[in-house]
């Protein structure tokens, strides 16, 4: 965003305007609580209807990076990067794997956090304290990134005062989010994710309309990419990234289905119909999103050419500055898109830090530090936790401000997140799986993919083997270990 | 016992195989790989391999939707 023209008055009030009703959002869902319980607060009562549900998946899947990093690799890769619009709808596919008997068996179990299956199923204090770990950590990573993109958004509209605006920006806003989230929960958390996945709709169709009305039709934006030395990007794509396009279909299938604060919200569904009706719409939203930002990376690379390395990223924003330079119309639609992006980071960063907070308190507080503490105790605990830990991201999103290399360095946390696939998707399914097996399978898996992606490797290239990601190698051992293992105890048994 | 304790937390319904069929079928349709490279025919801006692979990714949605909604309701729901 950093080539937008800095925003006037009028549109400061609106974006503030914006920010206040969160707030107010905030205070109405601690309104609306019912009891001082751990199930309220984080699981909104298990109360969840259709439309909140379907909008709070919605904003919560869709972060920044959907629009702006969507539209950037499709300038570098052209087509090819329809991979994202599979990539999304397969999370809703790998939901299918295990939601619906999770949701039930969350009901009847009373599971608060994912890791309460864990050890529920397996009876293991350790496989629920590596999950809620495994967990925490790529939720930390994934909210200090949303974080770092709250910044550079800020900054990229303040002109000569952008370092002062990042800071601004990510400390702003991470205490609106930190105030309505600890005020209201996950209720406070889901009405906003309605109005955010609300604005984040609105802003992709008018963002669509936005680069007809000024570009002309997709079909002048092709012709021109065929008829430049970027014509290969309308071509099928090679060998090579077919199969990177396959590792990404799992790796961010699996991965993002396991998602702790997706898998609250499916406990928090108010019964599997409408849980599964929420999904069944879902599959369709890949196409209002994922693909408009495919399609706007396609007009970038037609009408902006030129950018190479880390500007491709900056491939939208030089789209929406011709647009916003063309009328006044054109000024207060970026306006809309700028809304769209900082709520789609909003509803983002909010789930993880409230998931954090919830495992923090239920999985480690309550198990391993103070298992007398009481129901209203453990959600004080949460909402501290909250402060805490949003309050060091923040500290290091300041002083990690020019170090984009090093965070894409750790962004590993499908890699890591997807070895839960067996313990979840499989022990659901499977009654033979135990928990040494699993345990074990867990374990190499982790060692193996964070070998492959951070060892001294040649035959690592561009963090993948052979255009798959580490996380694969890994889960395909873990898989083996769980299920060969069991198999095999069940058989001296 | 575990494993009378495990058959009450696993799956007790009909175990619906064909449905990992479909996926594989549909995922070996979405993805490309059986398209000419170099081919950049296209219609209305679309190269017809990209048609082709959202016709599929439409498909995948489609399926995907009707296993959900035909889900069986479990006990809380009736």
């Amino acid at each position: 965003m950093s080539d937008l023209l800095p925003f006037g008055p009028g549109a400061w009030a609106f974006i503030a305007f914006y920010l206040s009703l969160l707030l107010l959002l905030g205070w109405a869902g601690r309104a609306a609580r019912k009891e001082d319980t751990l199930q309220d607060f984080y699981l909104g009562g298990r109360g969840f209807g259709f439309f909140v549900l379907l909008l709070t998946l919605y904003a919560t899947q869709y972060s920044g990076n959907t629009i702006f990093g969507v539209a950037g690799a499709t300038y570098r890769f052209g087509f090819g990067w329809l991979i994202a619009v599979h990539y999304m709808l397969a999370i809703i596919v790998f939901y299918l794997a295990f939601a619906p008997k999770l949701h039930e068996l969350s009901r009847n179990r009373g599971y608060v956090t994912p890791a309460d299956y864990l050890e529920d199923r397996y009876e293991s204090r350790v496989i629920s304290l590596i999950g809620s770990i495994v967990m925490i950590i790529a939720l930390n990573n994934y909210l200090l990134a949303q974080l770092m993109t709250m910044g550079r958004a800020m900054q990229g509209l303040a002109g000569p005062f952008g370092d002062e605006a990042y800071n601004y920006g990510v400390i702003g806003l991470a205490l609106i989010m930190l105030i309505y989230g600890t005020l209201g929960g996950i209720r406070a958390i889901a009405w906003t994710d309605v109005m955010q996945g609300g604005v984040l709709l609105v802003g992709f169709l008018v963002l669509l309309m936005l680069l007809v009305d000024q570009f002309g039709p997709l079909s002048a934006a092709t012709a021109r990419i065929a008829a430049s030395p970027d014509a290969f990007k309308v071509a099928r794509p090679e060998p090579a990234m077919l199969r990177e396009w396959l590792s990404y279909v799992i790796v961010i299938g699996v991965g993002g289905a396991l998602y702790p604060h997706a898998i609250q919200r499916i406990y928090a569904a108010k019964s599997c119909r409408t849980m599964n009706l929420s999904f069944a719409s879902m599959t369709f939203l890949p196409y209002m999103t994922a693909l408009v930002a495919v399609i706007a990376g396609i007009y970038a690379l037609a009408y902006v050419p030129g950018l190479e390395g880390a500007d491709t990223d900056q491939a939208l924003g030089r789209l929406l500055r011709i647009v916003q330079e063309n009328s006044l119309l054109g000024y207060s639609v970026v306006v809309l898109i700028f809304s769209a992006v900082i709520a789609a980071l909003m509803s983002t960063a909010d789930s993880a830090m409230l998931a954090i907070s919830s495992m923090f308190a239920k999985d480690i507080y309550a198990v391993h530090l103070n298992p007398k503490a009481s129901e209203s105790e453990l959600t004080m605990i949460g909402k501290r936790c909250s402060w805490i830990i949003v309050g060091a991201l923040v500290v290091f999103a300041i002083l990690l401000k020019d170090q984009a290399s090093l965070i894409s360095l750790i962004d590993r946390k499908f890699d890591v997140l997807i070895q839960l696939a067996p313990a979840f998707m499989l022990g659901i399914h499977l009654p033979f799986l135990r928990k040494v097996p699993v345990f074990v399978g867990l374990v190499t898996g982790l060692v193996i993919a964070l070998g492959l992606a951070f060892g001294p490797f040649d035959f690592v290239v561009a963090g993948k083997v052979w255009g798959l990601h580490p996380g694969i190698y890994g889960l395909g051992v873990n898989t083996t270990i769980a299920v060969a293992g069991s198999a095999l105890r069940m058989g001296d048994q | 016992m575990p494993g009378e304790r495990d058959s009450t937390m696993a799956a007790q319904r009909k175990p619906r195989g064909w449905i990992i069929i479909v996926y594989l079928v549909l995922l070996a349709l979405v993805i490309p790989w059986y398209w000419p490279a170099g081919d950049t025919r296209d219609a209305y801006g679309l190269p017809l391999w990209v048609i082709a692979t959202l016709a599929a990714l439409l498909l995948t949605s489609a399926f995907t939707s009707w296993v959900f909604l035909s889900w069986p309701e479990d006990a809380g729901d009736k």
